[in-house]
């Protein structure tokens, strides 16, 4: 199987317009290019379709607020997920307190047995959705997000660490224990 | 009667058995292999529409914002902003 998941990630082309190419009749293009991204972040982090598509909305209605500030040492699809992922980290602690929710042990994924150099196997049926939201669900938040932008190929390590606040290092060793927690949960919900 | 009865009850059977291999054999030509997470999310990400909604609800948003702009109205700025002025 060719496998685009060998391709070093440092190689993958980003998109990286100038701030003047942003203007008002830019965002429509803007909108195309990176919806579909930003959607499938808040749908897959805030597990319910209806408050991702809020989410998506509220997302671009801030970058349209703030094109003027946007400065153009970042790629756009990087200073989207960053307004991506706050507001959804807002939406998710403003849930949690008042449902006072709380995570199950996180460390339990980093001494679950579970080989990341096996295949994962899925059948085409609709309920994989499903079940990627339901392994999701059971991995720490910070796998979710790591796995979540790796598997955008147009973000590099570099600009996943930025994104979450570490260093280029720290993400790939976390990557490495994010693959073994997500292939133990998918296999537990076949 | 009773061995046609018989018969038929073990045509019957046959018929549910080919039709369950027919159905596995499916079901293993419809199942996908994926080396890792990154690339599973991949496949479900772009198996995954973007709602039409949201475009039309964020064009008549910036439009709104792009006539309060014109009309030179200051942002509202946050709704508990505007409740704490």
């Amino acid at each position: 199987m060719n496998s685009i998941v060998n391709e070093p990630l440092e190689s993958r082309e980003c998109l990286r317009p100038r701030p003047d190419e942003l203007g008002s009749s830019g965002f429509a293009e803007l909108y195309a290019q990176n919806s579909q991204a930003i959607y499938y972040l808040a749908l897959r982090l805030l597990s319910d379709p209806q408050k991702a598509e809020d989410a998506t909305h509220d997302v671009f209605l801030k970058a349209f607020r703030k094109l003027d500030q946007f400065r153009g040492d970042a790629s756009v699809r990087t200073w989207l997920y960053r307004i991506a992922i706050n507001h959804c980290h807002n939406l998710k602690q403003a849930w949690q307190e008042r449902h006072l929710f709380s995570n199950a042990d996180e460390s339990i994924w980093d001494t679950t047995p579970a080989r990341t150099d096996s295949p994962l196997r899925a059948l085409e049926t609709k309920e994989l959705g499903q079940r990627i939201q339901k392994t999701l669900d059971q991995i720490p938040s910070e796998y979710r997000l790591l796995l979540l932008l790796l598997a955008d190929k147009e973000l590099s390590y570099q600009e996943i660490a930025g994104l979450t606040e570490q260093s280029v290092d720290a993400v790939r060793g976390k990557i490495h224990r994010a693959r073994k927690a997500f292939a133990a949960a998918f296999n537990q919900t076949a | 009667m009773k061995p046609e009865r018989k018969l038929s009850f073990r045509q019957q059977t046959n018929e549910e058995q080919q039709a369950r291999v027919a159905e596995t054999a499916n079901t293993v030509e419809n199942a996908k292999e994926f080396n890792s997470a990154e690339e599973l999310l991949r496949y479900d990400a772009a198996q995954t529409p973007v709602p039409a909604a949201i475009a039309q609800r964020l064009a008549a948003s910036t439009q709104v914002e792009s006539a309060n702009k014109n009309a030179g109205k200051p942002d509202p700025g946050p709704w508990w902003k505007r409740f704490l002025r």
